[in-house]
This record gives C-alpha cells, structure tokens and sequence, in this order.
C-alpha cells in the first residue's frame, strides 16, 4: 500500500509539476514499485480521458460581439503608465530642479546684491539697518568674531528697544536719515567670478529661424471660404498623396454626407456593403474613403459641396478636417484594407520626383507633353472611389463586390490626380 | 508566453485592433468553455467572455508579459463570471426556506444534467458522469489542470490558495476520480451493455444530484 505522500508525488508527476529533487524520487519511487507505476499509469490515462473530453463550442456571433464592443470603445488600449519607480524618479527630479532653481536664484541675488553694494555707496547701508538701533558700545570695526580671543563684553540690551524690520516689498521712504545712530556694515568681500555668481544670461547666441510646417486643421464649415480653398490647395501641391481626417460627430451620418458630397461632385464612391450594414447597427466607427481621381483643386470642390451637405443636417454632423501627407504606416494599413497595393507614392508616366504634381522645372520630351495633355483634356473616365471599414471588423477584400467594381474601374491615375485616404471618423 | 501572441499584444497596443481580434478567435473556445463550467448556462458564459475580452482590452497595456496571455485572460474571465453569479444570486425570503428546508437545490452543472450525456459516446458518458460526482472543489481544480491546463501556481492565484493546497486538492480529485471509474468500468466489461435509465444507482447515468454546502 502507497503511502499518502507517494501518492501525492505520484499525482504531481502526472500533472507534470515536480521539483528537480521530487523528479529523482519519482523515478526511484516508480522503478522499485510496481503498485506506484500501476497508479501512475491509470491515472495518467484518466488525465488523458478527461483531456480529450469534447469541447464546447461558443456562439458564431461570439467573436463578432467582441469585437463590436471594442470597435466600440472610443479610445485604443491606454499605453503603458509609468512605473513606480519612473514617477519616483519624476518626482526627485522634479524636487531637485525646484532646489536647483531656488539655489540658483539665491546666489543670483546674492551676487547681484553684492555687485549693488560694491558700486553704489548708497547701497552700503541696507533699508534695514538704518532703523536698527546702534550698537553704541563697540564700534563698527571692532566687531567681535567667533574666533577672536578677545574677551567679548556683554552686549547691552535695551528691553524697551523695538526692532522694525521692512518687510514690505516697497522700500519705506525715510524722511530724515537716522545716520547718527546707524551702524556701518563691513565693506563688503570682493565677487569672486565663479560658477555659481557668474552673470546669468549674457552670452546667449541669437535664436536661429526655425520654419515649421503646421498641418492644415480647419474646422469643416469654413472649408468653402475661398481662402481655406487656396490654402488647401497649396497645401495638396506639397506632398504627392494625402490623408484626410475628418473628424465628424457620428460616423454614419458623416458618412451619408460625405457620400452626398461626392455625389454632388461626381465622385462615384462605391461603398462596401459589408461597411454600411456594420455602419447602419453602430459597429463601425472608422470608415476610408479612397480615391485617386481628384486632383488639388477637385478635393477642395468636394470637401466644399461637404459644407453644403453638412448643413442640411441639424445640428452639423463634421467636425473638422485634418490633412497629412500619407504615411509609410497608412500606406501598409491601406494595403491591408483594400487587398492589395495601390502604390499611393507612385507617380504616373511623364511625371518624374520632385515635381509633387506642378509644372516641373525640367525640360520633357514631345512625347510626354502629348500624352500629358490628352491624359489631362480626353474626357476622363468615371471618378470613382471606394469606401471600406478602416478600424474594427472588415469585409474581406475578397469578398467585397463593390471592390471589385472599384478595382475594374479603376483605370489609371492622371498626372496631376493627388491620392486621398479620407477617414471618417469620431471626434473623441 | 509565445512569439504570436507578443506580436499580436504589441500591434494592438500600436492601435491595430485586427491583432486583438486574432487574439479572440484564438481563446475564445478555451475560455467559453471555462467560463461554460461556471455559470451553468451558454448565454451567461458568452456574456462572461465578451466582457472579459473587453477588460482585457481595456487593460491590455498592464499585462507584463511575464506569464502566459491565456493565464491572464483566465483570470479575468474567473473573475466576470464570478462577479456576474453575485450579481445574479438569487433572492430567497425566509418563509420560503422555512417550507423546503432540509432540501437543497440540484447541481444546475452541465455534466449532471440527465440526457445531456447520452449524446455523448459511453466513455465520454462515464467519465462525465464521474467528473460530476467529484467535490466541486475537486472538480474546479481538475478542469483547471486538465481541461484549461493551467498550471499549480495559476490555479493558486485564480482561486487564492496556496500552492500546497492546489497540489493536495488535485491528488485527492485524482485518487477519487478513479475510485470513481473503476466500478463503472468493472461493470462495463461485465455486463459490456450501455447501461440504461434504470441503472442509475450506480452512478452510470448522471443524476441530478445535491449541491454540496462549501
């Protein structure tokens, strides 16, 4: 008969949980017994029976749920929260910078009193000493130190003697000069030009001109102001793709007034709808429009045909528009989107790099201004564009049929046409 | 914790929320499952691992890495469907006590529930059967181990015990679970007939039984 404890050590080998030392003592245990090695393999089989007991398998919808509900969390996973030992050094750093600054600014002041004092006579005498009372016993240069052997004499105090101390920030105005009974303070020691006294500031190069390029952020009602035309406009000149952020109060109505817009544009967006089923129950919260039929000029038509849509809703459903340049990062997410790769930082035939869809300052061949400007005066084909799920649950590209669609008519891009990623999305 | 699961983390924490939806379809099973042992009741455990899922997401930022992504799911699930069983208790006046006292209410578990096993193939059945007649702490303990293979240390955590009770608990359910099957086993290579509805009193058949009093 096992006892318990070889029992129990026979259990945990079979859950695979032994300490070195415990695995040694299993092995002896199960070699020198036959009853241990008989229990060790039933219950061994046990544990492989209960193992291979069927599984249950959760709702189809389960997965969806879940990830509707995320799709639904208004902002990602927080990043990581600094650590204890991070806010522990913030917190030091920040006492130590509050010490350094006060160090800094009583030697500052020191140095600057001592400097007042060395030039200007007046400065001799503190506001404060002149209301002392005189020490009329010794005189000013016999003032006793610490360290002097000299028999020191009690100091004799007056009781009825009052102090007054100025503390008020403005200097008292003294009428009379009580100079009889003021004390005179030593002549002060020389500045000595070191580290800490040294002059605070003196030797600041001039500031170099620094120019920022300010993304374009314009709130959406002010996008048919003829000069947020322009300036968007130049502002698409400047990149070869871009991507939109327009920022809107909810997305399926956004999304209905952007595709109004379009339409008004004739833009022809063919709309996944896999997306507008999810945007209908509230499962999206991020949609793409893609399109790379427009050139500066049109986008700016369309986002101004947005206005117009935005203010037939009550109240105003966008927001604002954000504009980028697209982003590698964009780019792979476009890929993933859409299936495959538009090449958004591909430019067309006749265009070369640099010229970010002007007038190149290079001279071209014959050939290339011709096709350029059959390209830019042929009726064009269809506007299209394309809209799918940006964030959360996407229809496979595969299994989109208005990709498809979009896909086939695509066509090629026209020499002066500006790739647009256009995201709706919440403001929050 | 794996390579697949790291990258997955790392890409939702960069805002890609497909990587989080790769993790779900991954646990989603393990943990319905768990969740299914539970609460009793498919509905309540699809709604404990949806909110699981969310708290995790939720929190994703604070897992360490330093132990496994489906240990750490598990604990949030345990502890949703805890939650949603307080939440859920019921509310039994006095007076309704007073008329069945001395009767307690049948073990609602999926592997006590009769005819849910006859389904199942006869060893399925058996061992089902047997599984249901263990403790329920025995029984919670062994799932854990065998069914969602978590290891002693885990188990410890989820349930807050030491890790030397976990191990004298899973030896106990181990050595009882066979002491279990063993009669039912002998019977069946005697009689080699699929016991039926009458036979029941030997365990065969899974029978509504009385929960035990923790």
């Amino acid at each position: 008969m096992l006892a318990p404890n070889q029992q129990e050590l026979i259990a945990a080998a079979v859950d695979g949980e032994l300490s070195a030392e415990e695995k040694r003592a299993a092995k002896l245990l199960l070699e020198t017994s036959p009853e241990a090695l008989a229990l060790y393999k039933k219950l061994k089989a046990d544990r492989n029976r209960v193992r291979a007991l069927p599984q249950q398998q959760p709702p189809t919808s389960l997965a969806a749920r879940v990830m509707a509900r995320v799709a639904a969390e208004p902002v990602r996973p927080a990043q990581p929260a600094p650590s204890r030992d991070r806010k522990r050094i913030s917190v030091f750093a920040f006492v130590a910078l509050a010490a350094s600054l006060l160090i800094a600014v009583t030697v500052a002041s020191f140095a600057y009193n001592n400097e007042r004092g060395a030039n200007g006579g007046a400065a001799k005498v503190g506001p404060w000493v002149r209301e002392l009372p005189a020490n009329h016993d010794a005189p000013p240069a016999a003032v006793p130190s610490p360290t002097d052997s000299a028999p020191i004499e009690p100091v004799k105090l007056d009781p009825f003697a009052v102090a007054h101390a100025d503390v008020s920030p403005v200097p008292r105005v003294i009428e009379s000069p009580l100079t009889a009974s003021v004390a005179v303070a030593p002549t002060p020691r020389p500045l000595v030009s070191d580290f800490n006294a040294a002059p605070l500031l003196t030797h600041l190069k001039p500031f170099d001109l620094i120019q920022a390029r300010v993304p374009f952020l314009r709130p959406v009602a002010e996008l048919n102001r003829e000069d947020t035309r322009q300036e968007l406009t130049e502002e698409l000149a400047r990149d070869p793709a871009f991507r939109f952020d327009l920022f809107v109060r909810d997305v399926a109505r956004g999304t209905d007034a952007f595709r109004n817009a379009a339409k008004t544009a004739g833009l022809n967006v063919y709309a996944d709808a896999g997306t507008l089923e999810r945007l209908k129950k509230r499962q999206s919260n991020s949609v793409v429009i893609y399109t790379e039929s427009l050139s500066a000029s049109e986008l700016a038509d369309l986002f101004d045909a947005l206005v117009t849509q935005d203010a037939k809703f009550s109240p105003r459903v966008c927001d604002s528009l954000h504009a980028v340049p697209v982003s590698r990062t964009d780019e792979t997410e476009l890929k993933a989107v859409l299936g495959f790769d538009v090449g958004v930082f591909k430019r067309p035939l006749g265009m070369k790099a640099g010229q970010g869809g002007k007038s190149g300052a290079k001279s071209v061949s014959a050939g290339t201004i011709d096709e350029v400007t059959k390209a830019l005066t042929t009726p064009s084909a269809e506007k299209c564009a394309v809209l799918v799920t940006w964030n959360g649950l996407r229809t496979p590209p595969a299994m989109s049929a208005e990709l498809k669609t979009y896909l086939a008519k695509r066509g090629d891009r026209k020499p002066n046409a500006v790739p647009a990623l256009i995201v709706i999305r919440t403001a929050n | 914790m794996n390579d697949d699961d790291r990258r997955l983390i790392a890409d939702c924490l960069g805002g890609k929320r497909d990587a989080f939806g790769e993790l779900v379809s991954r646990y989603q099973t393990r943990l319905y499952n768990a969740a299914l042992r539970l609460v009793h009741s498919p509905d309540d455990a699809a709604d404990v691992v949806q909110e699981a899922f969310l708290s995790a997401y939720q929190a994703l930022h604070t897992f360490k890495g330093d132990a496994e992504f489906f240990t750490w799911l598990y604990r949030i699930t345990f502890n949703a469907a805890i939650s949603l069983k307080r939440k859920k208790r019921p509310v039994i006046s006095l007076d309704a006590n007073a008329q069945d006292s001395g009767f307690e209410p049948d073990d609602p578990s999926e592997y006590v529930k009769p005819g849910a096993g006859l389904e199942r193939s006869e060893d399925e059945r058996r061992l089902n059967a047997a599984i249901a007649k263990l403790s329920a702490e025995h029984r919670e303990v062994l799932l854990m181990k065998d069914i969602d293979g978590l290891k002693y240390e885990d188990i410890a955590e989820v349930l807050g015990v030491p890790i030397g009770t976990i191990r004298s608990r899973l030896h106990r359910a181990r050595l009882e679970l066979r002491d279990l099957l063993v009669p039912s086993e002998e019977r069946g290579a005697l009689t080699d007939d699929p016991p039926t509805g009458e036979q029941s009193g030997s365990g065969a058949i899974p029978q509504p039984r009385r929960a035990r009093r923790d």
